[in-house]
């Protein structure tokens, strides 16, 4: 339960901090912490368009979406304490449950019939298609190297005490960076705040979503968010030191991180669009790379 | 029981006779008599060590006997739900040309039906070489007479007799197997093939058996036929053959395996490379195409490149004595057989439907059939999540085994085992991803948004009784989805009584608590999203709710011409896999001066490019430089005769030279 | 007795080959019937009488007497021209003349291999393959439906004189087939012959060069 706990408390300064790093590196004052959440509640609160060519799958699209999330952050420990599930493999099931909440999205943006959706629905499948591999292939180099293959095992396990492991807390931390970089749909494969509908990936997915299911949308992107860098935490928190001092490291990490994102996201221009393909795949042959540098360690070469 | 069974097999002869009314009653009393026989025997068979029926009937080679042990137990079972659900589903698929086609033609095709579900029983069940072989053969010839119930269009013809070609190549294959071990050993059967295992390399005679059971599944290079004969055939033969007989050639390999005794690394590594090029050529094949039958037999090749995976690290997880890789593969790709016969027929049934429908599948001009045929496109969903290997359903959990055995070996793999795994494990993500893009095409071209077509025709949905079996099928992939570990148990129970293998208490322990955990949950993410639901009722239910048209940008003449088609939908992918599929294009683009154009045409294609080079171009060749040999066809019956004379003078001349 | 029926029938054939009309065919097939039943009944030492007179009665009635009465009621009103082939009268005799050469050497060598032995009698296998090749090549040369079907009972006499040649008795399944050979080819002839006429007019086989692939 604490990494339940701890996850709801990030995710509630995060989306605000990277908000207000955007706004502050780009000379004006801009929003409060919290106002991405005062902007998802007002829309709880509002009454819903739903399109005439649509129909209950479109209904129940941003809820699986949203409970898909939800349930996959269950997933996730914090340290050696306990996530609420885990068992060995339980990272698959985590991308796979996030592939739920994917499909169902795609579906409903087919579902208004409309050309803009259709776009970004088929963006979305090919690009996660891309990254997929870069996930698994980072999780099964942390399971060979730790020798266990679930998260809690494997951050448990995750010792920082000679030089092999810091290149591989590095390089892992980058994959990680970029995975959840193509996920939540940022920059540099996504700009969320493009006007421009040819150009969205997933923005325009949810274009004809609103009121409670937009609300929905928003907030499970928000915690998508958070449980990624909860994962990039986790790596780098070193466990010598005491449980308090570890959850104050990880509250700050989670500010340094929206922060960070915040920051590269003021100054990098997104991808070209043709070339989005070939990062996400490079991030994938970096991870390719991780491998082969556990198996060096390992001594199996 | 016996007498059951072979009762129900003469008594069908009588659905020739019957008038057009009473043909469809009694092929279903038929096949009710035939499941109820087998399935007892199955139950019985796992719950005591085995079981052997004498039937009756002696060929040459002795009496044939039917010996069930808990595989083919497991099979029958699969066999005899999966043809239920098939006549079940015919009755109402059938209706329609009843009164089309003539009597004999339909009960030709109900007794070619039932003598098919017969056939693939006595296929899980023989052992002797001559019976089986007879069996198998029997299961391709009438597969053959229902693939061309459609026989007056020249292209299902000219299928069936492709896919007759190919099966019978498969047979002369798997029968020059037995015959070689039946060279050495003395016995045709898999006895004898067990004992040549035994004293020979293994190597050669597997490839042989693998090739032959190979074209039967579905592997590639040898699936030419498979996405012919699926769109071809009607639908609820179609279900049936993609869901049950293609496991037929996956049954002959896992018998062959399990007597296997040496190079078990090497036929891992050839297996699991099949297996893995087929499953993602497969996928990406499927991707481009218009026509949901054809995509769904794409599919059937790709899952069967799944359990070709799984067999495949099954065979290595015994060649490094890793317990957890061995059972969990092996396990992962027994399931996968259920699971995909479950959601691959439920796919079937449903694309059935949407043709019964609308009298097309092809997805240009689908659209929309959500308003319509409620029932329909929620069994595709499920259906569609089901294949991509989602959670809450059961394609999850046995993709779940596969990744799990892999995992577990992780740790403890030298190099090339650590390349293996990780391959393997590369090949099953891309996989999914690419399930996932194809299905959200499939179900989302053809169902959601609105009709791709000027064509405005009433869309009804199909008469209850096409619907039950989907019923069952939904209620079977979820209650696995949902109770994994009795199904994990089960299969390992299964793989307890193959020949070398042992499962440890521990492997047990390992799967029943990671499908525990994930049937747990399962449930919970389900209930997690009614009770979102529910509060979402609650919540729009004080707040004003109405509908109205798609956000259009300001355009205010939007049509069914702005959605996405298929094509447009699989194009990033195309870009990537184009060296693949060899996409062609042909449109004649606007001229510089063309200022009112004409209304102009699109046309894009894919091609098999494995089936291309394998094949297609064997076949140019011959068809280029044989006819030069019709010099010798004058159609004069004069010069016909001086060929047999010419070859007596020679032969006499021979004679007297003491040649021969 | 023996060698003088097998001369005659060699004879026969070097006349078949010879002949300018189609009429003359039905009485060398009635002479060649008649010889084949001397031949049974001087050669065939049969334990059962029965069979003996069934033979000898099936030469004589079916060969001699129904199969040259039926052909010619079949083609009595139809136009007979002179055999058609690309070889005519003169080089045709030298042909059959040169099969029955090279059959003598066949013979020849046979009984060199088989020596004296009293139940396989080599001169009938020099009848026997010069009849069977003469058939063909009569065949070969003809274009003529009813040519052929002489040429195909000329070949059924040569097999029964290979089963003469083997033993003093003849098996009943050898008989029967030879039977059955004759029964369908002349019903198929029958049939064929009318079918053929009334569509093409006319009986040359070089029409059915039509249905060709």
């Amino acid at each position: 339960m604490l990494s339940l706990t701890l996850i709801f408390i990030a995710s509630i300064y995060f989306p605000g901090i990277i908000v207000k790093v955007k706004a502050l590196t780009s000379g004006r004052k801009g929003p409060g912490i919290l106002q991405p959440w005062y902007d998802i509640f007002r829309l709880f609160k509002k009454g819903s368009v739903y399109s005439t060519s649509s129909s209950f799958v479109f209904q129940i699209g941003a809820v699986v979406y949203f409970s898909s999330v939800l349930v996959a952050a269950l997933f996730i420990p914090f340290e050696e304490n306990d996530a609420l599930f885990s068992f060995t493999g339980d990272f698959i099931l985590f991308a796979y449950l996030l592939g739920l909440g994917r499909f169902l999205i795609i579906l409903s943006a087919l579902d208004v019939s409309s050309g803009f959706e259709g776009m970004g629905a088929n963006r979305e499948a090919f690009y996660s298609l891309l990254i997929e591999p870069a996930f698994f292939i980072m999780f099964s180099a942390l399971a060979m190297f730790t020798g266990y293959s679930s998260f809690h095992d494997i951050f448990a396990n995750l010792h920082y005490d000679n030089y092999f492991s810091i290149m591989i807390a590095i390089i892992a931390g980058y994959v990680l960076a970029n995975i959840t970089l193509v996920e939540t749909s940022r920059l540099p494969v996504d700009d969320p705040l493009t006007h421009l509908e040819l150009t969205m990936v997933h923005e325009v997915m949810v274009l004809d979503h609103s009121g409670f299911d937009l609300a929905l949308i928003k907030t499970a992107t928000n915690l998508k968010f958070v449980l990624f860098s909860t994962l990039s935490a986790n790596c780098l928190i070193p466990q010598a030191l005491a449980l308090w001092e570890r959850v104050a490291i990880f509250l700050v990490l989670q500010i340094a991180f929206a922060a960070g994102i915040g920051w590269f996201e003021s100054f990098r221009a997104r991808n070209k669009m043709a070339m989005n393909a070939q990062y996400i795949l490079s991030v994938s042959a970096v991870a390719m790379v991780l491998i082969f540098v556990i198996i060096i360690i390992k001594n199996r070469i | 029981m016996v007498t059951v069974f072979n009762l129900a097999l003469l008594i069908s002869f009588g659905v020739f006779i019957l008038p057009k009314k009473w043909k469809y009653p009694l092929s279903i009393i038929l096949h009710l008599l035939l499941v109820a026989s087998t399935t007892s025997w199955a139950i019985e068979a796992f719950t005591t060590d085995g079981v052997t029926i004498p039937l009756g009937i002696s060929t040459w080679s002795g009496p044939v006997t039917m010996v069930i042990d808990r595989l083919s137990a497991y099979f029958i079972l699969i066999i005899n739900l999966i043809c239920l659900c098939g006549i079940l589903y015919a009755g109402g698929y059938l209706k329609p040309y009843m009164s089309k086609k003539r009597a004999v033609f339909i009960s030709l095709h109900l007794f070619s039906f039932l003598w098919l579900h017969g056939a693939i029983l006595l296929v899980t069940t023989m052992r002797d070489g001559i019976a089986f072989l007879l069996a198998w053969e029997l299961m391709s010839l009438f597969s053959f007479i229902l693939v061309i119930f459609e026989g007056q269009k020249e292209s299902t013809l000219k299928t069936g007799i492709n896919y007759l070609l190919q099966m019978h190549l498969g047979f002369a294959l798997i029968m020059i197997g037995f015959l070689i071990a039946n060279n050495q050993t003395g016995h045709l059967s898999f006895d004898g093939v067990a004992s040549y295992f035994s004293m020979q390399k293994n190597i050669l005679l597997f490839l042989i058996f693998f090739a032959g059971f190979g074209i039967k599944a579905g592997f590639i290079p040898l699936h030419s036929w498979l996405p012919r004969a699926h769109p071809a055939a009607p639908s609820h033969v179609s279900g049936v053959m993609s869901g049950v007989m293609i496991k037929m050639g996956i049954y002959g390999i896992f018998r062959v395996v399990s007597l296997l005794q040496d190079s078990l690394m090497a036929i891992g590594i050839i297996v699991l490379v099949i297996g893995i090029v087929s499953g993602l050529m497969g996928v990406i094949m499927a991707i481009m195409q218009h026509d949901l039958k054809k995509l769904l037999a794409y599919h059937s090749i790709e899952n069967i490149g799944i359990i070709g995976m799984g067999l495949g690290i099954g065979i290595l997880g015994k060649a490094v004595n890793d317990e957890a890789l061995m059972i969990m593969g092996l396990a992962g790709a027994l399931l996968h057989n259920l699971n995909h016969a479950l959601f691959k027929s439920l796919l079937f049934f449903t694309a059935g439907n949407v043709y019964y429908a609308t009298h097309t599948v092809n997805m240009d001009s689908l659209g929309g059939l959500i308003k319509n045929m409620r029932y329909t496109s929620i069994a595709f969903l499920v259906g569609a999540l089901a294949i991509s290997g989602i959670p809450p359903f059961n394609g999850f959990i046995s993709e779940f085994l596969i990744y799990s055995g892999i995992l577990h070996h992780l740790p403890l793999a030298d190099f090339s085992m650590s390349l293996v795994g990780i391959g393997t494990l590369l090949g099953l993500v891309l996989i999914g991803g690419l399930c996932i893009y194809c299905f959200t095409k499939a179900f989302g071209m053809s169902f959601l948004g609105t009709r791709r077509s000027e064509i405005t025709q009433q869309v009804d949905e199909v008469p209850k009784g096409m619907l039950i079996p989907a019923v069952l099928l939904i209620g079977l992939i979820l209650s696995i989805g949902l109770r994994a570990p009795f199904f994990g148990g089960l299969m390992v129970d299964i793989l307890e009584q193959l020949p070398g293998i042992n499962p440890s208490n521990l492997i047990r322990e390992e799967i029943s608590h990671s499908l525990t955990m994930t049937s747990n949950i399962h449930i919970l993410l389900l209930l997690i999203t009614a009770g979102l639901v529910l509060i979402r009722l609650w919540a729009q239910a004080r707040v004003k709710v109405t509908t109205g048209p798609t956000w259009g940008c300001g355009y205010s003449a939007g049509d069914f011409r702005h959605q996405y088609t298929p094509t447009s939908y699989a194009d990033s992918l195309r870009q990537i896999v184009d060296p693949l599929i060899d996409y062609q294009r042909n449109y004649k683009s606007f001229g510089e001066t063309e200022i009112f154009p004409p209304p102009k045409t699109f046309h894009t294609e894919s091609k098999d490019l494995i089936e291309e080079k394998t094949i297609l171009s064997w076949v140019n060749l011959l068809t280029r430089y044989l006819p030069r040999a019709g010099v010798a066809q004058s159609g004069l019956i004069n010069h016909y005769l001086i060929y047999p004379m010419l070859f007596l003078l020679i032969l006499g001349l021979l004679t007297f030279l003491n040649v021969i | 007795m023996a060698n003088f029926l097998i001369i005659l029938f060699i004879m026969s054939l070097i006349y078949v080959a010879k002949v300018e009309m189609v009429k003359s065919y039905f009485s060398l097939m009635a002479v060649q019937g008649i010889i084949l039943f001397g031949l049974a009944y001087v050669e065939l030492k049969e334990n059962e009488i029965v069979q003996l007179i069934f033979i000898l009665v099936e030469t004589l009635i079916f060969k001699a007497i129904f199969v040259p009465i039926f052909l010619s009621r079949i083609t009595k009103d139809k136009i007979h021209r002179h055999h058609s082939g690309p070889i005519k009268g003169y080089y045709s005799v030298l042909f059959s003349t040169a099969i029955i050469v090279i059959s003598f050497l066949c013979g020849y060598m046979l009984h060199d291999e088989l020596g004296t032995d009293a139940d396989l009698q080599a001169k009938y296998f020099t009848a026997a393959i010069s009849s069977i090749l003469v058939g063909l090549f009569i065949a070969i040369n003809n274009r003529d439906l009813v040519t052929h079907l002489i040429s195909y009972l000329i070949i059924e006499n040569g097999i029964f004189l290979l089963s003469l040649a083997l033993g003093s008795s003849m098996p009943m399944f050898v008989n029967a087939a030879i039977l059955l050979d004759i029964f369908t080819s002349v019903l198929i002839m029958g049939i064929f012959f009318n079918k053929m006429k009334d569509y093409f007019q006319n009986t040359d086989s070089s029409q059915l060069s039509q249905l060709k692939d």
